[in-house]
C-alpha cells in the first residue's frame, strides 16, 4: 500500500472539488465552507447518494439536544461485508471548537471517493477495509460557530450550575457591541490586576509589582452580570463536555466533566458504537489532542509489568505509534502540534486504554508562527500603541506572553487583521464604559477556510496509508494428506499479512480482542480423530506472524470442507479442504 | 423483638373496618414471611400493599430488565404531610446479585412494617409522615426469576442475563452447567477412581473429606453437573451472563480487566442505568440501604483503599454512629469496611451512592452461618448434615446417587441444594427481615431535616431592624455530607430572607452568637446565601440582617435532602 502513495497524490489534487466557497471580501473572518448542522448533512447526504453504494449514511446516536450523530461508512464490494473487515474509526468535532477535524473528514471521504477506479490503492482500501467517520461527534458544541452571537462552546447543553449558586446556566455571554460574537471586555479598575503590554498594546499581561508596575485593567469575557452575584458569564449554557466524559481517567465531579463517566449521550454514542463494532483496528482522532506530530517517546511508555489499570502506553506497543507517527509527518508534513494526549476523560484514552486498539490523534492545524514577517506596526492598532517595537528587552520572558504576540503579528500578517477585534469603547450596564476587543471566537482553532483542501488531501493520504497497516488474517496453508482407510491428515498455517498484530499488547490486556479463532469444518460423515474442532490463538504478529496446526481426520473420500479463520480485528479468511484418495508414495 | 406480635395478627385474618376500634392485631396486608417468593410473587405482595395503602404508595417501574422485565419500585409518602420531593427519602433495594434473594424479602418486610405500623406506633408514624421511601425489592429480576425457575446452586445465576463470551471462542453463554438427573438442582459431580483426592467419611459417608498428602483416596470431585455443551473439550465454561452488575457503577469504576465483571463502560446495563437515573432524578435521597447476602456484615464503603480519601473524618463518625447501631440491632452482623475487612471492590453501588451523590449508604449481607447453631459457632460439614436432617428433615441435601455422563462415564451427583448456606432457612427469614428493617428505620430516622428557629427581630430605630435567624438540622445526618460539599454534588443549601415591604440592607453569617457585629457582610446577594457546607449533624447556625422596612419578613432555609422550614415574624 504505501509504495501506491505517490500515484495517490495527483489523483487526489485533481478531484478535490472542494465547496471551498469564495471567501467573501472585506473584513471579519468569513464562515467560508465550515459546515453548519443542515449544510453538514446534506454534505454528507450527497456524498452518500452519488457513491454508488460506496458511501452510507447513519446515525450513531443523537447529542442531549436531540442532533443526530451522523456516521458515514466508506466500503465498496468485496470479499468479506464491510463490518467483518479491519476498520479505522475515525472522529472529529468532539470538542466544539475544533469544526476544522468535521470539514476534513467531509473532504477527505469526497476525495476517497472520488479516487476510486483511479487508484489502486484506495479501491485495494475501499474493497479490504472499511471507514467510519464520524465527522462531527458533539453536534450542541459546534452550533456555537453557527448561533448569534457566534461563542466557543466546547462541550453539550447539558445544564451545569458552573458557580455553585443553586441555579444553572443564569449567566452567559452578552454581545454588548452587537456585532455578533463574544469576545472579551477590558476595563479599568482599582482591583485591577493588568497592563499593557508594552510591544502590543492589544494584549494585556499580569502586572509586575517588583517592576514597580501597578494593576490597571480588568480583563472579563464580552458580558454582563445576569444574576447579580458580581460575577460575569461566570455560568452560560451547558455543558458537560463529551470528551472529557469517558471512563479512563475520567475527572469525576468537575464541572465540565458530566454527572459521571459515561453520563452523556454523545460520550455512549461512541462506546457504543465501538463496542459493537469489534472490527475497529485503529482509530484516529481529530481535535485538541496530538500524537502524530509530537510522536510518544520511551518516557511516554510503561516500563516493567502493570498491576490494576494500564495508564501509559505498554511498551510493546510503542513502536506501532512511532512508525505511523513517521508516515504521518511524511504523508502530510504537518506541523500542527496539539495538546500531548492525556487521560482526562477523553475518547482517545478510553480507545487506547480500554478499547485497546491502536489511537491516533492530530491537530490538523495550528497557526503558522514560525513564518511570520518581521513586526511593524499593525494599521489598525489603536492610538495608544508604540509606534513600533522589536523591544530591546521584552519584559516578559513568559513563553505565553512571547506566543501571543506571535499570534499577533501572525493575524496582522496572514488574517489582515481579521481575526482580532480591536478594542473599542462600549456602554456597560455596570462598568459604565469597558473597552470590547480580543480574538474572534474560533479563528485561533480553525484555519481561513482557503487551507482546508490541502489539509484534507493530505488527510486522506494518510488514511489510504494508515489502512495498509491493519492487521489482515489469512489461511496461508492447507495440506491435505491421505493417510489410507480413509484418513486424511492436515497441515494448516494462519498467518497475518498486515501490519499491526491482531491484538496489540494493549487489546491483550484489556481482553477486548478476542484470539483468532481458526475453525475446521468437516463433511457430513467425517470426524475429527485428533486435534481440536476450533483453535483459538492468542494473536498474530504483524509482518506474517504464523500458527501452524495439525488434525487427523477420518472423512468420505472425495468430500470436501474448509478451514476458518476469524478475528475481531484482522478480518477473516477461508479456505476449502478436498478429502481426495491419492496412491501413498 | 417487635415483630412477633404482629404475626399473631396473622391468623386474625379478615378485612378491618377502619376507625380508633380498629384491633391492634389486625393488618390490611397478611404476608407470610416464612418462605421465599419468586419475582412475581414477590411484586404481588408490593401490589396487595399498594392496593391496601393507595393513599401512602406508589407502584411505578422504572425500567425493564435485560430481558424485559419491569423493576418495580414502592414510593412510601404521606402526601397529606407535604410533597415528596421536599421530604429526605431513604432507598432501599435487594436482590442485586440474582441469587441473594432474602433481600427482596427483607425490603418487602420494610414496606409492609412501615404500612401496616403507620398511625399504630408513633415511631413509625413520623417516618411515614415526614420522610419518603422508595423500596426497589430487586435489582436484577432477571437473576431473580433464573435462580427460581431454573436448576441452580447457591452461587449460580448471580449475574443479569445478558450474553457475555466469558471463554472469548466467540460464542456468548453456549456452556453452562446442566441438570444432568433432571431434579431441579444444581449438584455436584463426582466419580470413583483408583488415584482419588477425597475419601468418604466413616461417620458420615455423604460427606467428602480430602485426603492427607500422600495418601490416596476412591473418589475424585469434578465440578457442578454439566456437559461439554459446544464440544470444545471444556465444561461448564460459558454460563448464562457471566459479569457482576454490582461494579458497574461509576464512582471508582475500573474495567473489566482490572475489576471482574464491570461491565462495558459504568452504567452500560439497563438495570444500572434506569436505577442510576432514578437516584439522579431524585436529589432528595438521603439514605441508601442496599441488602445482599450473605455473612453477617454492615458493610459500607471505600470499596478500594485508594478511595479513603474520600470518606472526611465528619462523614465517617456519622457511619461509625449508625454502624454501631446496627451491630447493636443485628446480632452475628458485624460493622464493617469493604475494601479493609471483606475485599476490593471497584464501581460498587453503595460506593456510588456515597462518592457519586454524597448519600450515607450501607450494604448489608444477611444471614450469617453462626446462626446456624444460634451462635455457637460454624457447623463442620457433618454437623451441617445433622442439622439438615433434624432441622430440615432432610430438605436440603440431595444424596449421592449414580448418573451416566458423556465424557467421564459412571459417576454420582448430589451435595446440598440452592436454599442453603447462603439464605436462611425458610423460617428465620422473619426474624432477619425484621431486624434488618429496623436497621433501616434506624437509618431513616437520622435523615437530615431542617428547621428555622423563632426569628430574633431588633428595632434598630427609623424602620430598621436587626434581624437574626437560627438554623437547625435536626438529624444525625448532615443535610451535605462531607462528600458533598467537598466535591461540589448536588445542589448547595440555599437560605434566603424577603419580605413584601422590607428591603435588605446587608447581612450573612453571624459566628459569635453573642456578637452581633461579627456578621460577616456577604458583597453580593446578602437576602440569598449559599451554602455548599450545609448543616451539618444536629448543628445550629446563625445569621444577622439588617433590614429596613414594615411588614412581615420570612427566613426559608431550602435544603435538597433535609427539606424545607421557613419562620416569619413581623418588623416591628
Amino acid at each position: 500500500m504505501p509504495r501506491s502513495i505517490p500515484h495517490l497524490l495527483p489523483v487526489l489534487a485533481l478531484i478535490l472539488p472542494i465547496a471551498c466557497a469564495a471567501v467573501p471580501g472585506g473584513r471579519g473572518v468569513d464562515t467560508g465552507p465550515y459546515r453548519d448542522e443542515d449544510a453538514l448533512e446534506a454534505a454528507l447526504r450527497s456524498l452518500a447518494g452519488e457513491s454508488g453504494g460506496t458511501a452510507s449514511l447513519a446515525s450513531i446516536g443523537v447529542s442531549r439536544a436531540g442532533r443526530p450523530i451522523h456516521l458515514l461508512r466508506l466500503a465498496s464490494q468485496g470479499p468479506n461485508p464491510p463490518d467483518e473487515r479491519p476498520g479505522i474509526l475515525v472522529v472529529a468535532g468532539l470538542e466544539g471548537t475544533h469544526l476544522l477535524g468535521t470539514e476534513v473528514e467531509v473532504e477527505a471521504a469526497r476525495a476517497l471517493l472520488a479516487a476510486r477506479g483511479k487508484d489502486s490503492a484506495v479501491d485495494r482500501l475501499l474493497a479490504e477495509t472499511v471507514l467510519y467517520l464520524v465527522p462531527r461527534a458533539s453536534p450542541d458544541a459546534a452550533i456555537a460557530r453557527f448561533a448569534k452571537p457566534i461563542v466557543e462552546r466546547r462541550g453539550n447543553l447539558r445544564p451545569v450550575d458552573d458557580d455553585r449558586d443553586g441555579r444553572a446556566d443564569e449567566d452567559g455571554p452578552d454581545d454588548l457591541d452587537g456585532d455578533g460574537a463574544i469576545v472579551k471586555m477590558r476595563f479599568e479598575d482599582p482591583e485591577g490586576t493588568m497592563v499593557a503590554d508594552e510591544t502590543d498594546s492589544r494584549i494585556l499581561r499580569p502586572a509586575d509589582p517588583l517592576k514597580g508596575e501597578r494593576g490597571r485593567w480588568k480583563l472579563e469575557p464580552e458580558g454582563t452580570d445576569e444574576d447579580g452575584d458580581g460575577k460575569t458569564n461566570e455560568d452560560p449554557p451547558g455543558d458537560a463536555r463529551p470528551d472529557r466524559n469517558f471512563p479512563q481517567g475520567h475527572p469525576e465531579h468537575e464541572s465540565d466533566a458530566g454527572a459521571h463517566a459515561a453520563s452523556e449521550p454523545e460520550s455512549r454514542a461512541l462506546l457504543e458504537f465501538c463496542l459493537s463494532h469489534r472490527n475497529v483496528a485503529a482509530v484516529l482522532v481529530y481535535g485538541r489532542h496530538d500524537n502524530l506530530v509530537q510522536t510518544p517517546g520511551d518516557a511516554d511508555a510503561q516500563a516493567g509489568e502493570v498491576r490494576g489499570l494500564t495508564t501509559k502506553i505498554p511498551k510493546g506497543d510503542l513502536p506501532i505509534l512511532k512508525e505511523v507517527g513517521e508516515r504521518y509527518r511524511e504523508v502530510t508534513g504537518s506541523k500542527a502540534k496539539g495538546e500531548k494526549a492525556d487521560e482526562g476523560g477523553a475518547f482517545a484514552a478510553w480507545a487506547a486504554f480500554q478499547f485497546g486498539v491502536p489511537t491516533l490523534a492530530a491537530t490538523l492545524w495550528k497557526p503558522d508562527l514560525e513564518n511570520l514577517p518581521p513586526a511593524s506596526a499593525p494599521a489598525s492598532a489603536p492610538a495608544t500603541a508604540p509606534a513600533s517595537a522589536p523591544a530591546s528587552e521584552p519584559s516578559g520572558k513568559d513563553e505565553a506572553l512571547e506566543e501571543d504576540r506571535k499570534r499577533l503579528r501572525w493575524n496582522d500578517a496572514v488574517l489582515g487583521g481579521s481575526g482580532f477585534v480591536e478594542w473599542h469603547e462600549v456602554a456597560h450596564p455596570e462598568h459604565g464604559r469597558v473597552e470590547v476587543g480580543g480574538w474572534r471566537p474560533f479563528v485561533l482553532s480553525n484555519p481561513p477556510p482557503a487551507e482546508i483542501r490541502a489539509i484534507a488531501e493530505k488527510e486522506a493520504r494518510f488514511l489510504a496509508a494508515l489502512a495498509g497497516f491493519l492487521p489482515r488474517v489469512k489461511v496461508s496453508e492447507a495440506r491435505v494428506e491421505a493417510r489410507g482407510g480413509d484418513v486424511f491428515s492436515i497441515e494448516a498455517a494462519v498467518e497475518n499479512a498486515g501490519r499491526f498484530p491482531t491484538a496489540t499488547e494493549m487489546g491483550r490486556r484489556t481482553g477486548k480482542v478476542r484470539p483468532v479463532r481458526v475453525r475446521l469444518e468437516i463433511p457430513e460423515g467425517a470426524a475429527i480423530l485428533a486435534g481440536e474442532k476450533q483453535v483459538l490463538v492468542p494473536f498474530l504478529t504483524g509482518g506474517g506472524g504464523r500458527r501452524e496446526m495439525r488434525w487427523i481426520v477420518r472423512a468420505p473420500a472425495g468430500s470436501s470442507g474448509s478451514l476458518e479463520v476469524s478475528t475481531d480485528r484482522g478480518g477473516r479468511d477461508a479456505r476449502e479442504i478436498r478429502f481426495e484418495e491419492r496412491t501413498p508414495r | 423483638m417487635i415483630g412477633i406480635p404482629l404475626l399473631i395478627g396473622a391468623l386474625a385474618g379478615s378485612v378491618l373496618p377502619a376507625g380508633a376500634a380498629q384491633a391492634a392485631n389486625r393488618r390490611r396486608a397478611e404476608i407470610a414471611f416464612n418462605r421465599f417468593y419468586d419475582y412475581e410473587e414477590l411484586i404481588g405482595h408490593f401490589r396487595r400493599l399498594h392496593e391496601a395503602y393507595p393513599a401512602l404508595t406508589r407502584l411505578e417501574s422504572i425500567g425493564k430488565s435485560h430481558e424485559g422485565r419491569d423493576l418495580w419500585i414502592l414510593t412510601i409518602a404521606n402526601s397529606g404531610t407535604g410533597p415528596e420531593e421536599r421530604k429526605a427519602a431513604m432507598w432501599i433495594d435487594g436482590n442485586v446479585h440474582g441469587n441473594e434473594v432474602q433481600g427482596g424479602e427483607a425490603a418487602l418486610y420494610a414496606a409492609w412494617y412501615l404500612l401496616e405500623n403507620h398511625g399504630r406506633l408513633e415511631a413509625v408514624s413520623r417516618l411515614v409522615d415526614d420522610r419518603v421511601f422508595y423500596i426497589l425489592p430487586s435489582q436484577n429480576p432477571d437473576g431473580r426469576v433464573h435462580w427460581f425457575a431454573a436448576a441452580n446452586d447457591p452461587n449460580s445465576s448471580r449475574s443479569g442475563k445478558r450474553p457475555l463470551d466469558n471463554d472469548r471462542d466467540g460464542v456468548a453463554d453456549e456452556d453452562g452447567p446442566d441438570d444432568l438427573d433432571g431434579d431441579g438442582n444444581l449438584c455436584q459431580m463426582r466419580k470413583r477412581v483408583p488415584d482419588g483426592t477425597h475419601r468418604l467419611d466413616p461417620d458420615d459417608p455423604r460427606v467428602m473429606v480430602p485426603v492427607e498428602p500422600g495418601k490416596t483416596g476412591e473418589w475424585i470431585l469434578l465440578g457442578i453437573e454439566g456437559i461439554d455443551n459446544d464440544g470444545d473439550g471444556r465444561i461448564n465454561e460459558d454460563g448464562p451472563g457471566g459479569y457482576d452488575l454490582n461494579r458497574n457503577w461509576p464512582s471508582d469504576w475500573l474495567p473489566d480487566y482490572v475489576q471482574f465483571g464491570a461491565g462495558e463502560y459504568p452504567l452500560s446495563h439497563p438495570e444500572s442505568r434506569a436505577i442510576a437515573d432514578f437516584l439522579l432524578a431524585h436529589p432528595n435521597v438521603a439514605a441508601v440501604q442496599s441488602f445482599h447476602n450473605a455473612g453477617g456484615m454492615i458493610l459500607r464503603g471505600p470499596g478500594a483503599q485508594e478511595r479513603g480519601e474520600a470518606y472526611p473524618a465528619a462523614d465517617e463518625r456519622v457511619y461509625d454512629r449508625i454502624g454501631a447501631d446496627g451491630e447493636f440491632m443485628l446480632p452475628f452482623y458485624r460493622y464493617m469496611i469493604i475494601w479493609r475487612d471483606l475485599y476490593t471492590v471497584h464501581g460498587g453501588f453503595v460506593n456510588w451512592t456515597y462518592e457519586g451523590l454524597g448519600i450515607f449508604s450501607f450494604t448489608n449481607e444477611l444471614w450469617a452461618s453462626p446462626q446456624y447453631s444460634g451462635g455457637k459457632g460454624d457447623l463442620d460439614p457433618k454437623a451441617r448434615l445433622k442439622w439438615n436432617d433434624l432441622l430440615m428433615l432432610g430438605e436440603e441435601f440431595v444424596p449421592w446417587h449414580e448418573a451416566t455422563h458423556p465424557r467421564y462415564g459412571a459417576i454420582e451427583i448430589g451435595g446440598m441444594k440452592k436454599m442453603t448456606g447462603r439464605v436462611p432457612p425458610p423460617w428465620m427469614i422473619e426474624e432477619m427481615s425484621h431486624r434488618n428493617a429496623a436497621f433501616c428505620l434506624r437509618h431513616a430516622d437520622a435523615m437530615p431535616k431542617v428547621e428555622v428557629e423563632p426569628l430574633e427581630v431588633e428595632p434598630l430605630g427609623e424602620g430598621t431592624f436587626g434581624v437574626t435567624a437560627t438554623a437547625r438540622n435536626l438529624g444525625l445526618i448532615p443535610t451535605r455530607s462531607g462528600r458533598a460539599s467537598g466535591k461540589r454534588l448536588g445542589r448547595p443549601d440555599l437560605l434566603t430572607i424577603a419580605g413584601p415591604g422590607a428591603t435588605v440592607v446587608g447581612g450573612g453569617p453571624l459566628p459569635e452568637r453573642f456578637r452581633p457585629e461579627s456578621v460577616s457582610l456577604l458583597e453580593d446577594e446578602p437576602a440569598r446565601l449559599v451554602l455548599e457546607q450545609g448543616l451539618g449533624s444536629h448543628e445550629r447556625r446563625r445569621f444577622r440582617w439588617i433590614v429596613r422596612g414594615t411588614g412581615e419578613i420570612a427566613v426559608t432555609y431550602d435544603a435538597e435532602k433535609g427539606g424545607i422550614a421557613t419562620a416569619r415574624a413581623p418588623l416591628r
